[in-house]
């Protein structure tokens, strides 16, 4: 499948504990820059928006802010859209897989509503991070690439599942 | 009347129309907003932007033939603008949108084979607060989605405290395509980049953010 990628993510809980961040759900939204330190965070400019997207559709997430203060959020005049990370935590992996499902169709519709009526020609990234418990590993699966190959992730995480049983 | 040989007094007439229908749609939409019928003011909405699309590709072909090129370039992005915004709303309504896909089809073929290629600009930065346009509240805290129309308006998102300019960039795919370098540095002297003509009066380069 074109435009993905898998790597080695940073351990995500041990990660936010540094930044002192705390997660309370098992499908989180990370700010960029969140897998390095000394780095100012910020939340993608439709971090937001994706998470009340999310909530609309009845699905738990948390976007990650510090308890004492918001996070500010990236503005990057570009008609690309850049979505903020998705962390799915590997509770919600094994127990509830179709929320992975509807959470990526939910991102997929309104980046393709949203890309539809700007060039015909947009592009899109998104970064999915899951936690495999087994392995203690936490992998980052990069996509890049018109709104259409949102569709493939699905399979893509399936296929991370079954290589890591 | 949307083509560039039609004779400009009819163009400037047809915008005319236009400014005076617009009124009367903004009545019926405040009809259906009273009626709480958001579906009505939606649809009359998207009619608005695509009416507002229409008269900037006319103020487009009356600038070109002012020989005003870089207002005739702000119009054609300006209709382009109105129509994306139109697209979204229809495609929220479930209605049709294949029209207007059509006519934004034509006005990027216009931007591509009528003028010449322009060179982009974009910022990046942070920001501490953005207000939703719909309710006036913190966009992270109100249930709107930006993009999206609620009761014959569109959300967006208006920035408040910039915390941060990160980088100034050339980009070929930008948000806001009136952010272009608008003349360059040639052998020492000024050339404006829409017209090709020497402008020693302007800066070596000049673009707008």
């Amino acid at each position: 499948m074109d435009g993905w990628s898998v790597t080695e993510y940073v351990d995500v809980r041990q990660q936010a504990r540094k930044h002192g961040l705390h997660l309370t759900s098992e499908l989180v939204l990370l700010p960029r820059g969140f897998e390095r330190s000394g780095i100012e965070l910020a939340h993608e400019a439709d971090a937001a928006t994706v998470r009340k997207l999310l909530k609309v559709a009845g699905l738990d997430v948390q976007q990650l802010q510090y308890p004492d203060r918001r996070l500010p959020s990236v503005v990057q005049r570009s008609a690309d859209w850049i979505g903020p990370t998705l962390f799915v935590g590997s509770m919600l992996l094994s127990q509830s897989p179709q929320v992975t499902q509807i959470a990526l169709g939910v991102i997929s519709s309104y980046v393709s509503d949203t890309l539809k009526g700007k060039n015909f020609g947009g592009s899109v990234t998104l970064d999915v991070v899951i936690e495999e418990t087994k392995s203690k590993t936490y992998r980052r699966i990069h996509y890049e690439g018109p709104p259409s190959g949102l569709k493939d992730l699905p399979q893509v995480l399936r296929e991370l599942q079954n290589e890591s049983r | 009347m949307t083509f560039l040989p039609r004779a400009s007094e009819l163009q400037e007439a047809a915008v005319k129309k236009i400014d005076d229908f617009l009124p009367r749609l903004a009545k019926k939409k405040g009809t259906y907003v009273r009626a709480a019928d958001e579906a009505g003011a939606n649809h009359v909405l998207a009619m608005e932007l695509s009416l507002c699309a229409v008269r900037a590709e006319l103020g487009m072909w009356l600038k070109v033939k002012q020989e005003d090129p870089d207002g005739a370039w702000d119009n054609l992005i300006t209709a382009q603008d109105l129509l994306e915004a139109a697209i979204a709303v229809l495609r929220q309504t479930e209605a049709d949108a294949t029209v207007f896909e059509n006519l934004l089809r034509k006005l990027l073929f216009v931007e591509a084979y009528v003028f010449p290629p322009q060179m982009f600009n974009s910022i990046g930065g942070t920001v501490g607060r953005r207000e939703c346009s719909i309710c006036g509240g913190d966009y992270e805290d109100c249930d709107h989605i930006r993009g999206r129309a609620y009761m014959g308006r569109v959300c967006y998102t208006i920035v408040h405290e910039l915390k941060q300019i990160k980088e100034i960039s050339l980009v070929t795919n930008p948000e806001d395509k009136r952010c272009r370098v608008t003349h360059v540095s040639d052998s020492g002297r000024t050339r404006n980049k829409m017209t090709w003509r020497i402008e020693d009066g302007q800066g070596a380069t000049e673009g707008r953010l």
